[in-house]
């Protein structure tokens, strides 16, 4: 490995004695902030080790906390890569011998009550109040546990009695299937069958049988088979849609760049 | 006593196989260390406090099945670069603008605050140059003086892999700094 400069080492030397540390008070929201998630969602690892000795605690602020963290209840992960990666690690530490086995990416949508999209990951802005867990909580966490905590939580969300639990369940329902449609359009337009990929986005496309979780894939995806099937004015509509609703997500280069895109 | 507290003196023992800290003192040993590695891996200075309270409520779930095998730190590095790169990636999807970086802690006045911020900022510039995996590497080798070993194990690839990417960090870092001093002397007559 090449060294840095040693113009660079000092900039560091000199940056990492000016870092400023978080302030107590900032310290102190953040632990109040991982107290109230803690109590909206009593800890899988509480209930599994100590339940006994945490109940108590737990349940009083998950009282007066409920009511504010209802719609974040929920959880969404949609990377395989943060499922494999963590996966991994985590094997590593734990020993648990299945290191070599990490999860599907579709068994890392594990949805509950509330399941937020992954569109509206990125919509969080910044809050000075303590929150429940987030997604990125429960992406990462999920990407720490073991495979069975996780089919556990997949099937108790399936399964439960409850009307949310079972809505939830029909909603990664929709989500699997609309991840089906985009590996049969994608597989397609591998094939060079622009019509055909285009027919199936439009068979698809208002029905309430898709979760709409994936609306910038699709969107791109109508872009691309617009484009191989010819139909410019189509994609072009179907491109400025989609930079309207993500501009920064990494395929608007793609789509840019398509026939579709301002770009050509 | 607070609930965390509470909670805490449960986990406050030996857990698996190993003793590992509790959680409240390992909130107090390391939560500079997660916070500051946050914000050098780009996660924003208004999105410090939610996404450290992330990294730690993901710690409290899951420090009573951490079994030592790997050393405490390396776990709280892996679990803040995850959280780090989520953070991330979702700035990508809602791209919005960033906050510069915290140049000064908010007690200190302005004179203080001017003699710290321009090694600092100049860092922070440099560091929103590199991509995310190169920026990652980065700052665990050189500032956060991980081997390439306890990196690989953060970040779940190949020893060669950290190596490769630091190398070519270290390459643009460089040159991102060249170009900077290069800036600096052409405003300068």
């Amino acid at each position: 490995m090449s060294k840095l400069s040693l113009d660079a080492r000092a900039l560091l030397r000199q940056a990492r004695a000016q870092e400023p540390v978080a302030t107590k008070a900032e310290m102190e929201q953040v632990r109040q902030g991982v107290s109230t998630a803690l109590a909206a969602v009593p800890a899988k690892a509480a209930a599994a080790g100590a339940a006994g000795s945490t109940a108590g605690p737990i349940s009083a602020t998950a009282a007066t906390a409920a009511a504010p963290l209802l719609k974040l209840g929920a959880l969404v992960a949609v990377s395989a890569a943060v499922g494999v990666g963590g996966w991994q690690l985590h094997g590593r530490m734990t020993g648990s011998g299945s290191t070599d086995t990490p999860p599907a990416a579709t068994a890392a949508v594990v949805v509950g009550p509330g399941t937020l999209s992954a569109s509206e990951l990125g919509a969080q802005g910044p809050r000075t109040e303590p929150k429940s867990p987030s997604p990125v909580v429960t992406a990462t966490e999920q990407a720490f546990e073991p495979s069975e905590a996780r089919l556990e939580t997949t099937q108790r969300s399936a399964s439960g009695s409850s009307t949310a639990r079972v809505g939830a369940a029909a909603r990664q329902v929709r989500l699997e299937r609309e991840l089906r449609l985009l590996a049969a359009v994608q597989a397609r337009l591998r094939q060079g069958q622009g019509e055909s990929a285009l027919a199936l986005l439009d068979q698809q496309r208002d029905s309430s049988d898709t979760s709409q979780q994936l609306i910038e894939e699709r969107l791109a995806a109508e872009v691309f088979a617009a484009c191989a099937a010819g139909k410019r004015d189509r994609a072009k509509l179907a491109a400025k849609r989609f930079l309207a609703l993500a501009p920064g997500s990494p395929l608007a280069f793609r789509v840019r760049s398509s026939c579709g895109g301002a770009d050509r | 006593m607070s609930s965390i507290a509470h909670q805490c003196q449960a986990l406050n023992t030996v857990v698996g196989p190993v003793a590992v800290p509790g959680f409240e003192r390992l909130y107090a040993e390391y939560f500079q260390l997660v916070w500051r590695t946050l914000h050098r891996l780009g996660v924003d200075a208004c999105q410090l406090p939610d996404a450290t309270q992330d990294v730690f409520v993901v710690v409290h779930r899951q420090l009573p099945r951490f079994e030592g095998r790997s050393s405490i730190k390396t776990w709280l590095y892996a679990i803040t670069a995850r959280v780090a790169s989520d953070v991330r990636r979702s700035d990508r999807r809602r791209p919005r603008e960033k906050l510069p970086p915290r140049l000064v802690a908010p007690e200190e006045g302005p004179h203080d605050a001017a003699a710290r911020s321009e090694a600092v900022k100049v860092l922070y510039d440099l560091l929103e140059g590199l991509s995310d995996d190169q920026r990652t590497v980065f700052v665990l080798a050189e500032l956060e003086d991980l081997g390439p070993q306890q990196m690989a194990e953060i970040l779940a690839v190949n020893v060669n892999t950290v190596k490769s990417r630091l190398k070519a960090a270290r390459r643009s870092f460089d040159a991102a700094l060249a170009r900077h001093h290069a800036r600096d002397r052409w405003r300068i007559p």
